[in-house]
């Protein structure tokens, strides 16, 4: 057993785990597996069929006779021997694995000798009384790899059992029950291809003419039990050397071996072989220039050996290896690492942040009030919008914006800006009636009424409108209490521009004085 | 020399990180689909005493029960249950996905309708071969859907309490992970291995304990202890 050659990851498992691992045994080596199985199987079966036939043979010399004892002996009796045999016929396989997992390719064992031992030892028993062992396969390598009996055995088989739970046991139902589900299943397979009615129940229990027939029906059985054989060994198998593993620590002396190999060069033969090759190379090939070089490379690979440990030793002291607890969740700075390369910006940030902690609190504070004389803007802009949005509340029809704020100047070729009207208007129009200048007086009147509309009521008209649209556009605006007077005023107003007839002064005055009252009270 | 044999498989991300999970293989599987079988032929045999009053109308009913059962039991539990029906929970399996994500519904339903692929010839054959085939124990259906069955994380080993007092070492030499791990473990397993077994691994780290024997164990133990985080 050449554990460093071991061919599994070594490694504690769970029982089922093992298990598994069984499965990949099975199938790296299945082959040779199955037939350490089945050639045994075969030879027994031959040997139990040739053996009956000489029993006939010799107890009654009639060949007809011979005959009769073998269609009594029923071929499933045959069947039921070699599965008895099961216990023994399990032992090459394993025996065979145990080798083929520390990869020993020694073949020297394999004679019929060494094979006949293997068979007969501790046989009787693992026949009768621990045939019906539930946990067969996992107690299986303390007989055939460890050779142990009677009571070592026992002890060693708890011990082995102890950690493994059920899955043994298990193990063995299951395989048991694949069995029979391989030979159902695949019977049915084969009926379902062929495709025709198949009698199976005649053939078993007429007695047939052909008595090879009935001897070659149990072959597929015999097959079908090796197929799975090598399944039930190899997990048992595992299930063994996971235990070992446990308890022998077998996976830390992997390691520890490894360690004590690595570490082997700094034992002290080593260095000194080295160093007297090296001294003795110098002097024997001292003319050749390339003598030094090769003489010095053993001990430069040791002086860098010693280096490497000694950069790990100052690596493990406390400058460069801080422990501490932490036993809260903190944010990771990862973000710095990440950017710092290729930005700048983030870099000198980074600087900032890491010169000292009070930078890092002023640099807050300073975004801090940025944000809040933000927030405030925010605030004041809000606030304007809603006030503008308050006082055009009143205006029920939203007056065009642009009609509101930019009113026209000049309407209909007169000037209606508040400028371009004269200071005492009232007056200015009382001396244009006296003068006899009715169209100055009216001009004036209409324009200061149309005025007072447009830029202080915000009535919306465009400058290209009529005086009848203007009017049309004054009542729209319902809400201002005119009474017709505006459309009176402006009919009176159009005769006189374009018709030349006057207007009757105390009418047109009264409509002037009642409309200024409604717009400028 | 070739591959050592293994159970695990692992997912490394893109940043390098190994994720390691054990593949489940036949028999804890074969197990779990019986106690889940198990289940529901008690769910069955109840609904068939319950329905068997009511005639062809409890017949009808048992009828779609079966059908839905049969094939939307398992997609329930896995998908809604983290992976595990009742008798993968008894196993302590769990479906995901291959590279270990928990399985979404529409992986779960081409793996549980392609069970009757697996099921042929009869009691799951062809699942049984295409599980023994493939390296992560995937029958068809697995294949298919590109999932796994794999065993929920164990409980940690608990550290293991020291009994007599041992005062913490420092390592003299610098150890390697593999070491470290090492000696650690032999701290925890202590009660596993026999004494003289431990004995004679720790007469392999010579190199690092500078004795043999009893008293080299007695050293390791405490550079282990320095290691499990005593100083």
């Amino acid at each position: 057993m050449n554990l460093t050659e071991l061919q599994l990851k070594a490694r504690v498992r769970t029982s089922w785990q093992a298990l598994d691992l069984g499965v990949k045994i099975a199938r790296r080596w299945y082959l040779s597996l199955m037939l350490a199985w089945l050639i045994p199987a075969l030879v027994v079966y031959l040997l139990l069929v040739a053996g009956m036939y000489a029993y006939g043979m010799w107890s009654v010399s009639p060949l007809p006779l011979s005959l009769s004892v073998l269609w009594e002996v029923s071929p499933l009796w045959l069947l039921l021997i070699i599965w008895w045999l099961k216990p023994l016929l399990d032992r090459l396989p394993l025996f065979l694995l145990s080798h083929y997992i520390f990869n020993d390719k020694a073949r020297g064992w394999l004679h019929w000798r060494a094979l006949l031992r293997l068979y007969r030892f501790d046989a009787l028993l693992s026949l009768s009384v621990r045939r019906f062992d539930i946990q067969r396969s996992l107690h299986l390598p303390v007989t055939v790899l460890e050779r142990q009996k009677g009571g070592a055995r026992k002890r060693r088989c708890e011990l082995l059992r102890r950690g493994c739970g059920p899955a043994g046991g298990w193990l063995t139902w299951v395989m048991m029950s694949l069995e029979g589900a391989l030979s159902l299943g695949l019977a049915i397979l084969l009926l379902s291809l062929l495709g025709i009615d198949f009698y199976i129940q005649p053939t078993f229990l007429m007695k047939g003419s052909d008595i090879a027939l009935l001897y070659l029906e149990i072959l597929p059985d015999i097959l079908f039990m090796a197929l799975i054989a090598p399944f039930y060994i190899a997990c048992g198998f595992s299930l063994y050397l996971n235990r070992r593993i446990e308890l022998e620590a077998w996976d830390l002396e992997l390691v520890f071996r490894e360690s004590a190999r690595r570490r082997e060069p700094q034992s002290t033969i080593k260095p000194l072989l080295s160093a007297a090759l090296s001294l003795l190379m110098l002097c024997l090939v001292t003319p050749l220039s390339i003598a030094p070089a090769q003489a010095q490379e053993p001990t430069l690979t040791r002086e860098q050996l010693d280096a490497r440990d000694q950069v790990r030793t100052i690596l493990e002291t406390p400058p460069f290896v801080i422990e501490k607890n932490v036993s809260h969740w903190q944010w990771q700075d990862e973000p710095d690492q990440v950017d710092s390369e290729d930005s700048s910006f983030l870099d000198s940030l980074n600087n900032l942040m890491d010169e000292d902690s009070g930078d890092l609190s002023s640099l807050f504070s300073v975004v801090e009030l940025l944000l809040w004389i933000g927030m405030g803007l925010l605030v004041v802009l809000v606030l304007r919008k809603l006030v503008s949005h308050l006082k055009a509340a009143p205006v029920l029809s939203k007056p065009n914006a642009r009609g509101s704020v930019n009113s026209p100047q000049v309407m209909m070729g007169m000037a209606i800006s508040a400028e371009s009207l004269p200071e005492q208007i009232d007056a200015r129009i009382d001396e244009a009636f006296e003068r006899g200048d009715e169209r100055q007086a009216m001009s004036l009147m209409y324009r200061h009424v149309l005025f007072l509309l447009i830029h202080q009521h915000r009535v919306p008209v465009e400058p290209w409108y009529t005086e009848l649209e203007c009017a049309d556009a004054v009542k729209q605006r319902s809400q201002l209490p005119l009474d017709g007077c505006w459309d009176e005023l402006t009919q009176y107003w159009v005769q006189l521009a374009y018709a030349h007839q006057s207007p009757p002064r105390a009418r047109v005055q009264y409509l002037y004085l009642a409309l200024k009252k409604v717009l400028a009270p | 020399m070739s591959e050592f044999i293994d159970n695990q498989c692992c997912v490394e991300t893109p940043e390098g990180i190994d994720f390691v999970q054990s593949a489940a293989g036949p028999v804890p599987r074969i197990l779990a689909y019986l106690i889940d079988l198990g289940w529901r032929l008690l769910v069955y045999l109840v609904l068939s005493i319950a329905t068997a009053f009511i005639g062809g109308l409890g017949t009808g009913f048992l009828l779609i029960v079966t059908f839905l059962l049969e094939w939307f039991y398992p997609v329930y539990f896995e998908v809604y249950r983290q992976g595990q029906t009742p008798g993968k929970r008894v196993m302590q399996l769990c479906v995901v996905n291959t590279d270990f994500t928990p399985i979404t519904f529409a992986p779960s339903l081409i793996r549980n309708l392609l069970r009757w692929a697996d099921f042929l010839p009869l009691f799951y054959l062809a699942g049984l071969l295409s599980m023994v085939l493939s390296d992560r124990f995937q029958r068809l259906g697995d294949l298919a859907a590109g999932t796994l069955v794999i065993y929920r994380d164990q409980a940690l080993r608990q550290a293991r309490m020291v009994d007599e007092p041992i005062q913490p070492l420092a390592p003299a030499v610098p150890l390697t992970r593999d070491e470290r791990q090492g000696i650690a473990l032999l701290m925890q397993r202590a009660d596993q291995v026999s004494e003289s077994r431990q004995v004679e691994l720790a007469n392999w780290l010579e190199p690092i304990t500078g004795d043999r024997g009893e008293a080299g164990l007695r050293k390791l133990k405490r550079i282990g202890y320095w290691l499990l985080g005593a100083k």
